[in-house]
């Protein structure tokens, strides 16, 4: 349990490093990234490891993880709101993190990209939702494509790393909302915040940036 | 014998120290390269401000015969300036990545030095003599009026105060798209290396506009990548012979007679890892910072996060000497990830006689490890110390249980003051040490 959360923090590390290495003087360094990565990688290995291996156990207790997105009956079901709402609670959550300016404006460009007819609020099950999380690798999409609604096919992760990814995409969640100093692991907000459609557009953006900050083009 | 157990044959001892005092160090004059050239009389430091101080050894004086000569400021001059690749939006940074000289051929002397992106080659050559009395001209550089010459004057060469100049003669760029690491003169003298994280080029030192790659690892799909090129070195005396070093912590060698390109190498330089000691950050402690052939060429020297390896040329499969140069930081590796020290590239030069090797390590101490007796020593460059022939006292850093007298604990090791870069005269046991923005110099007391 212990090298499991301590897999958890080096993760936080890894990623906050990678975040941070954009604004380095000189552009992103090759040897660094890639160092970032294999941390990032045995981190994520020996976390899944011990993962299966307290399985039983932590099945009794309440569990912290993994994190549900496609079931939490403990929620209650989103009421579908104007996206004005929506828009103004997103900038609360912003404005607690004035340094993610990219963030900001990841957002901004986000609410460009919402059309009507793609804000529905339910929820899908586990292995449709997920893939929506992951980086679409391609470039630049098409015209007419929308950013959140990648499909399937075009995601080259295979399907036994969607758990890891739904893993990474909360932390980079905290990351970005809190600052690496704070990151709690608050299972309730995360689940929260994981289920509006336009949250989880701007995380795949960000795993997808993160991709090209470990392979950049 | 180098004198590293200290009390055999001689001391170190301290000789100069070179830059500001201030606590306050601007980022610009931090040190980012020492090097002698191949008689010793000169010494070039680059800094991240893109700037080469140039140091020459000045002749002992007769009347303190104990005083060995100094190292006084020679030339200074900005090697590079920070510009910006409007392709592809990014900055490229000043700082003197590596520093090489060039064997000297006439009374000037050449060195490289080289920033992320583009190599130069400098001249620095001296001036006490100035033309005066030109014919066509006045003093000031002026033609004058035909008319008014009415008779042959010849110029005539009139001593002044000596000048060094520095003037760049040739500019390599346009040939790195990742970082340059590593730059090396051949042993031909006509060519050298340019290493960055993917690609080692190989360049005539007269011809600017065309390099040939030799090695070129980039993946055809760059998600494939699992390794970089972290440092590179031509052969000391085999022209056709260079290393490179990789972050997975293995050299490979390759001859350029082989092939054009050396993408399958000679031979490949490996020591098994330890399973026992798997953790995180094996990948990063393992990653190669620096590899230095030694002057025999026999040996090679390899410098990872932890330790100094030497090997020998004609053994593949492990290293014939590995010393730790501060083991008791593998229990802080996790500390030493968070503040980023685990990627500090901490470089490894060898003595002249290739008997002695030294590297840095933090809290400004740097260790030597004497090849023949196995014996080390942990010295400090430190202000404190500074008083001249003050003899260096060996420090020693308390590795678990009871700290003794004289001992730091690990603790309390001030992580932001780092020997990274450091060079032994080629022939005196006289050495270069950068601390951040000082140079110190330190050279041997015979007792």
């Amino acid at each position: 349990m212990e090298v499991n959360i301590e897999a958890r923090r080096i993760l936080a590390v890894s990623i906050s490093k990678l975040y941070a290495s954009r604004s380095q003087r000189g552009g992103l360094r090759l040897h660094r990234s890639l160092l970032l990565s294999l941390v990032m990688k045995s981190a994520r290995d020996i976390y899944h490891s011990s993962r299966e291996s307290d399985a039983p156990s932590e099945a009794q207790s309440p569990p912290e993880e993994p994190m549900d997105t496609s079931s939490s009956p403990e929620l209650p079901e989103p009421q579908p709101e104007p996206l004005s709402e929506r828009n103004s609670s997103e900038t609360a959550v912003e404005e607690s993190d004035s340094e993610e300016e990219d963030y900001e404006s990841d957002t901004a460009e986000d609410k460009e990209n919402l059309s009507p007819a793609r804000q529905s609020r339910k929820r899908r099950g586990k292995a449709s939702a997920a893939p929506d999380f992951l980086p679409n690798k391609r470039a630049r999409l098409e015209p007419g494509e929308e950013r959140y609604a990648s499909p399937v096919a075009s995601c080259r992760t295979p399907l036994s790393d969607l758990d890891s990814g739904c893993f990474v995409v909360k932390i980079i969640f905290l990351l970005l909302n809190c600052g690496p100093s704070n990151v709690h692991w608050n299972i309730q907000v995360i689940k929260k915040q994981i289920s509006e459609p336009a949250t989880s557009a701007c995380i795949a953006r960000m795993l997808r940036r993160l991709v090209s900050f470990i392979h950049p083009p | 014998m180098a004198g590293v157990a200290g009390g055999n044959d001689f001391q170190w001892c301290f000789s100069q120290v070179k830059g500001a005092i201030d606590e306050d160090v601007a980022e610009a004059d931090i040190i980012s390269t020492v090097e002698f050239n191949y008689s010793g009389d000169l010494l070039a430091t680059g800094d991240k401000g893109g700037r080469v101080v140039i140091f020459q050894h000045e002749q002992e004086s007769k009347n303190r015969p104990h005083l060995r000569g100094e190292y006084n400021v020679y030339s200074t001059f900005q090697s590079h300036e920070p510009e910006f690749d409007y392709l592809k939006s990014l900055e490229i940074e000043e700082k003197i990545n590596k520093i090489r000289w060039l064997p000297q051929q006439n009374a000037a002397h050449f060195l490289l030095s080289t920033n992320d992106k583009t190599i130069k080659l400098w001249k620095i050559s001296e001036r006490d003599k100035r033309a005066e009395g030109y014919n066509l001209k006045d003093e000031d550089g002026r033609i004058r009026d035909p008319y008014r010459i009415t008779s042959l004057r010849v110029p005539v060469l009139m001593p002044m105060d000596l000048m060094v100049e520095a003037s760049p003669r040739r500019i390599f760029a346009n040939a790195h798209t990742y970082h340059i690491n590593s730059i090396s003169v051949n042993s031909d003298h006509e060519t050298y290396l340019s290493a960055d994280d993917l690609r080692i080029n190989l360049w005539h030192l007269e011809i600017t506009d065309r390099s040939f790659n030799i090695v070129d690892i980039k993946p055809a799909n760059m998600e494939e990548l699992t390794e970089v090129i972290t440092a590179a070195e031509c052969h000391p005396h085999q022209c056709n012979v260079f290393v490179y070093s990789s972050s997975k912590g293995t050299i490979r060698l390759c001859d350029m007679r082989a092939a054009a390109l050396c993408d399958r190498h000679s031979k490949f330089f490996e020591e098994p890892e330890d399973p026992s000691s798997r953790s995180f950050f094996s990948e990063i402690i393992s990653s190669i910072s620096d590899v230095k052939f030694s002057h025999s060429g026999r040996y090679m020297m390899t410098r990872d996060y932890l330790s100094v390896k030497v090997w020998d040329l004609n053994m593949e499969n492990r290293p014939v000497e590995t010393y730790q140069v501060h083991e008791y930081l593998r229990s802080k590796l996790c500390s030493l990830y968070e503040n980023d020290c685990i990627f500090d590239k901490f470089e490894c030069c060898w003595n002249g006689s290739d008997s002695a090797i030294m590297t840095g390590s933090y809290n400004n101490f740097f260790r030597m490890f004497d090849r023949n007796t196995r014996r080390d020593i942990t010295l400090e460059a430190s202000r404190e110390s500074s008083k001249p022939r003050a003899t260096l006292k060996p420090r020693k850093v308390s590795t678990g249980g009871k700290r003794k007298k004289d001992e730091i604990s690990v603790d309390s090791l001030d992580f932001n003051k780092k020997i990274l870069h450091t060079a032994w005269h080629p022939k005196d046991n006289v050495i270069a040490v950068a601390a951040t923005n000082n140079l110190y110099i330190f050279q041997d007391k015979i007792n």
